[in-house]
C-alpha cells in the first residue's frame, strides 16, 4: 500500500495534526507513510494525502489518517470545531471556544478520558499549535486546564518536535535547491535595485 | 502492600527518564508525606501541584509509583468529601485536579472506584483563574 502525505509549511493553517498523526503511525510502522514538506506560498493546498490512487486534500486528510491508524474514533464535532473556529485569528471567537474546551478538561486528563492520548488529542493539539494566537494564551495560563494538557502532550517528541521537524525539512529543501542550482551552473541572484 | 501499588508493580512500568534536581526535590517531599501518612493533611497543596502537571513529578510522561502511593492516600479523603457534601459542584470545583488525577491513576491501573469513577464529568464548575 502506497501512502504519501504532503504538508505545506507556508499554508496559513499548517496542518500539524496531519503531520503528527502520520508520524505517530510511522512510529509503530516505520515508513508506512512517506512524508514530504513543501515550502510554497503559491500552492494553495494545506496538506494532501495520496492513498491507493486516491487523492485527499486539506480537511479530508485527517479522517483518512485516522482510518489508517484504526485505533480510536474521531469526534466529528471536535473535528468540525478544529477546522472552523479554532483556526481563526479572532480572540473573541477563540476565547469562547477555548472556555468550553477548558471546562471539558476540568476532570479529564485526555480528551476522551482515556489512559493515553489519541486521535482527538492529536487533532486538537495540532490545530492549536498552528494558531499564532495560542502562544501567549498558553504561556499566560488563561485556560489552566488547556495549558496543562498542551504542555503535557508537548513532552512527547511526536508532538513537541513537530515544529522543528517542519523547519528542518524546509532547511533541507533550500539546501538541496541550492545544490541543484549550483550543479546546473545557475548564479545566485544578486541584489535588484 | 496496597492493592493499587500491587497492581502498579504488576504492570512493570519502567521510567527511562533521569530526574532533575527539582523533580528529585518534589519526589522526596511527597515520598516523605506518604511515609508519614500525612498526604491527607496536604490536600490543597496536592490539588495545586496537579493544576499544572498531569503527574506528580513535573514533566513526567509516564505514571510512577509515587503517583499511585499519593493517589491511594488521597482517595479516601476525596471520597469522603464527595459523599458528605450537599454542594457537590463546589467540592468538585475546589478539588478538581486531585479528582482528575485519581481518576487518571485508576484508569492507568485499569481499575475503578464506585464514587470517583462514576462522577459526572460534565458537571458545571466555576472557571479557575490564576491571581
Amino acid at each position: 500500500m502506497s501512502i504519501a502525505l504532503t504538508i505545506n509549511a507556508k499554508s496559513p493553517v499548517v496542518k500539524y495534526n496531519d503531520l503528527i498523526l502520520a508520524r505517530f503511525i510511522n512510529e509503530s510502522n516505520p515508513n508506512k507513510i512517506q512524508i514530504t514538506v513543501i515550502d510554497d506560498k503559491a500552492n494553495k493546498i494545506q496538506s494532501q494525502l495520496e492513498l491507493n490512487g486516491n487523492v485527499f486534500s486539506d480537511n479530508d486528510v485527517y479522517p483518512q489518517l485516522v482510518e489508517i491508524l484504526n485505533d480510536a474514533k474521531l469526534d466529528s464535532s471536535l473535528y468540525e470545531l478544529c477546522n472552523s473556529k479554532l483556526t481563526l485569528k479572532k480572540f473573541d471567537v477563540l476565547n469562547s471556544e477555548l472556555e468550553k474546551i477548558n471546562s471539558h478538561f476540568d476532570l479529564r486528563t485526555y480528551y476522551d478520558d482515556g489512559s493515553s492520548f489519541n486521535v482527538n488529542d492529536i487533532c486538537l493539539w495540532g490545530i492549536l499549535r498552528s494558531n499564532g494566537l495560542m502562544g501567549s494564551i498558553l504561556k499566560n495560563k488563561v485556560f489552566i486546564n488547556i495549558s496543562r494538557w498542551y504542555s503535557h502532550l508537548e513532552l512527547y517528541p511526536v508532538l513537541g518536535e513537530s515544529y522543528n521537524y517542519i523547519q528542518q525539512e524546509c532547511k533541507n529543501l533550500k539546501t538541496s535547491q541550492k545544490l541543484k542550482d549550483a550543479a546546473q551552473g545557475k548564479k545566485k541572484e544578486g541584489h535588484k535595485a | 502492600m496496597s492493592d493499587l501499588i500491587t497492581k502498579f508493580n504488576s504492570l512493570n512500568i519502567k521510567s527511562n527518564t533521569t530526574l532533575n534536581d527539582e523533580q528529585k526535590a518534589l519526589t522526596a517531599q511527597w515520598e516523605e508525606l506518604y511515609k508519614t501518612n500525612t498526604v491527607i493533611n496536604h490536600i490543597p497543596e496536592l490539588n495545586l501541584a496537579l493544576r499544572d502537571s498531569v503527574y506528580l513529578i513535573p514533566n513526567a510522561t509516564e505514571i510512577s509509583e509515587l503517583d499511585v502511593k499519593v493517589a491511594e492516600q488521597a482517595l479516601p479523603v476525596v471520597k469522603s468529601l464527595l459523599t458528605s457534601s450537599k454542594d457537590l459542584a463546589a467540592v468538585i470545583g475546589s478539588h478538581r485536579h486531585i479528582i482528575r488525577f485519581i481518576r487518571f491513576v485508576l484508569s492507568k491501573l485499569d481499575t475503578t472506584d464506585d464514587v470517583i469513577s462514576d462522577l459526572n464529568l460534565n458537571v458545571a464548575l466555576t472557571k479557575e483563574v490564576i491571581e
